[in-house]
């Protein structure tokens, strides 16, 4: 693309500008919600451009009443990980090694899977959790969220498991190792980055979903730190900065994992997608 | 990754065997070995996934409301439930809504996404780290961005303000019946072209060089290059995109909840919140459950109508 694309020297600062426009309209409600939580009680009139002297007063507000949540978040999508790759690892890669018509069937499967709207399935799984009594549980959202991270985990996994190589596999059956023994000690180290961006996936769905977590919890004590924030909405008259203090605190761990992992996610998805 | 290769090597007899058999000739017990792997994904979606998608259709023609969770009682009504949410007034606006935020969410994410990787294909100071910067929004939960967009867009809002720069007076976004779905929409493009941008411009990379030069030298100007070259090559992550905007899109709830809650007056319904309220907040399961498989069987007809459609164009 080198001499086609390239910008004359004097414009090319032109489409600098242009792009420093992009990153703001990208940007600003980013920052708006940062400057805005560093601001004490503010509404839409009394907000001003630039935090300044900062005020950390709604932080801990917000870290009062998203605690709880954050705790709730935390267990429920490491158990939904959890969950999900107990789940995923085995069936990922039988798909990988199997062939024919079975593989296409599944395949088909967790497209279809992937199609259904959590609304849908919602309505039955309700009925059904509350029927066997497990409603306000972290286990009800734990497989709540993991029927829908499975499937996406299942293709990641499997797209990189098909690269394995067969040769690996079957010198270990020489050696009589069991079917166990060959996915804890081979197929998961070679799969590394498909297993952290499976989990890295599974986590953040789950950290940022909150329909399961409004129609499962009924209890506030049990809701997870999504819904919190959406409960500060519901006040009749809302505390923006408090409100935008959580929203920042509930952004955190998504952004933070998915910074600290992206190496691994990156070459996860490259080899995936090489296939 | 080397230790297990390098343990690997010497064995030549399972290489030769592997190679005879192909992928194909898997023994039978072998492949035996893999159908268990499969038993807990099945076992663990047929309960908690197939088993309530089966349910909820059985939901859908019974009488199931909150008193059934004591009784236990569900009496069976036929179509009923489908023909009380068919007629309800608001069955149209949702229809409406889901079908408007749907095309114009694909359209926004397309149009847009397309413009910003052909944008930072350019070669300009800041063209490689302006794309991963912009990402950082799609890191951002999609209820912590309509939080946030949700006060933006009040009447005295950020947004107005910075209109307000240009000498526009502008409304409430949000709670102005006619103007409420548009914002959902904008909101709903906003938080997806970082994706859709990201996808497009690592296929953008893909598209070979020579058929570029060899169009230059035929006198091709850079839009009729991206039209006759650019858009033709990027066809099959086109269609890949297509499909997870429908049906990422027609689901749309959290969103919506969020920004306006269906409100004002009802004007930003959509199929998935009219489910969600027949159910959860009017505790009507069984219609609840007789729109959410409406919903289902839209995105279903439409993924398969789409998939036949482009599978059509490739073949002719």
């Amino acid at each position: 693309m080198s001499m086609l694309n390239a910008a004359s020297p004097r414009r090319a600062w032109l489409w600098t500008l242009g792009g420093v426009a992009i990153l703001a309209v990208f940007l600003f409600p980013v920052y708006w919600m940062v400057s805005a939580s560093l601001q004490p009680d503010v509404d839409s009139v009394s907000v001003s451009w630039f935090p300044a002297p900062a005020d950390l007063g709604s932080y801990e507000r917000a870290w009062r009443t998203t605690l709880p949540g954050l705790r709730n978040s935390i267990i429920v999508s490491l158990g939904t990980v959890a969950v999900t790759l107990f789940v995923s690892v085995p069936a990922a890669f039988a798909l990988s090694r199997l062939d024919g018509r079975i593989v296409n069937v599944a395949l088909l499967a967790i497209l279809v899977a992937q199609m259904v709207p959590s609304i849908t399935l919602l309505n039955a799984l309700y009925a059904m959790f509350s029927a066997l009594g497990i409603l306000n549980t972290y286990l009800a959202m734990i497989l709540a969220n993991s029927t829908s991270a499975i499937p996406l985990a299942i293709i990641v996994l499997r797209s990189f498991m098909v690269s394995l190589d067969s040769e690996v596999l079957e010198a270990a059956v020489i050696d009589g190792a069991t079917l166990w023994q060959r996915i804890t000690r081979i197929v998961l180290p070679l799969s590394r980055n498909a297993v952290i961006t499976a989990s890295v996936f599974a986590f953040i769905f789950t950290w940022g979903d909150l329909l399961f977590g409004l129609i499962l919890t009924t209890q506030s004590g049990m809701q997870p730190v999504v819904l919190s924030v959406y409960r500060l909405l519901d006040q009749p008259t809302i505390d923006w900065s408090t409100v935008m203090a959580a929203s920042f605190l509930t952004s955190l761990p998504a952004i933070a994992l998915l910074v600290f992992s992206l190496r691994y996610v990156q070459a996860g998805i490259g080899a995936g997608a090489g296939k | 990754m080397t230790a297990s290769t390098a343990v690997a090597q010497p064995r030549t007899v399972p290489a030769a065997r592997s190679t005879r058999r192909g992928r194909t000739g898997l023994g039978r017990r072998v492949r035996r070995g893999y159908l268990w792997l499969l038993a807990p994904a099945f076992v663990f979606m047929g309960v908690f996934f197939a088993y309530p998608l089966g349910y909820g259709v059985v939901m859908s023609v019974t009488d199931f409301t909150a008193a059934t969770f004591i009784s236990g009682e569900a009496p069976f009504v036929g179509f009923d439930n489908f023909a009380a949410v068919l007629s309800s007034p608001l069955f149209a606006v949702a229809l409406r809504n889901t079908l408007l935020v749907t095309v114009c969410s694909l359209a926004g994410q397309l149009a847009g996404g397309m413009a910003l990787a052909l944008y930072f294909e350019r070669r300009f100071p800041g063209h490689t780290w302006m794309p991963s910067v912009i990402l950082v929004s799609w890191l951002i939960p999609l209820v912590i961005t309509a939080t946030t967009w949700r006060w933006i867009l009040q009447e005295n809002g950020a947004f107005n303000q910075v209109l307000g720069l240009f000498g526009i007076d502008g409304p409430a976004w949000l709670s102005e019946p006619s103007l409420a779905i548009w914002a959902v929409i904008g909101v709903n493009v906003w938080a997806g072209l970082p994706f859709t941008a990201t996808i497009l411009s690592s296929s953008l990379r893909g598209v070979p060089l020579e058929l570029h030069e060899a169009a230059v030298l035929d006198g091709a100007g850079y839009w009729r290059r991206v039209w006759s070259i650019t858009l033709p090559q990027l066809r099959p992550v086109i269609s890949v995109l297509v499909v997870l905007g429908i049906v990422g899109t027609l689901k749309l709830l959290d969103l919506v909840l969020v920004l306006t809650g269906g409100g004002p007056a009802n004007s930003t319904q959509t199929f998935a919140m009219l489910s969600y309220i027949r159910s959860f907040r009017e505790f009507d399961f069984g219609a609840g459950a007789a729109l959410g498989n409406i919903l289902l069987a839209i995105t279903v007809v439409f993924a398969i109508v789409y998939t036949r459609a482009t599978r059509g164009e490739q073949r002719g």
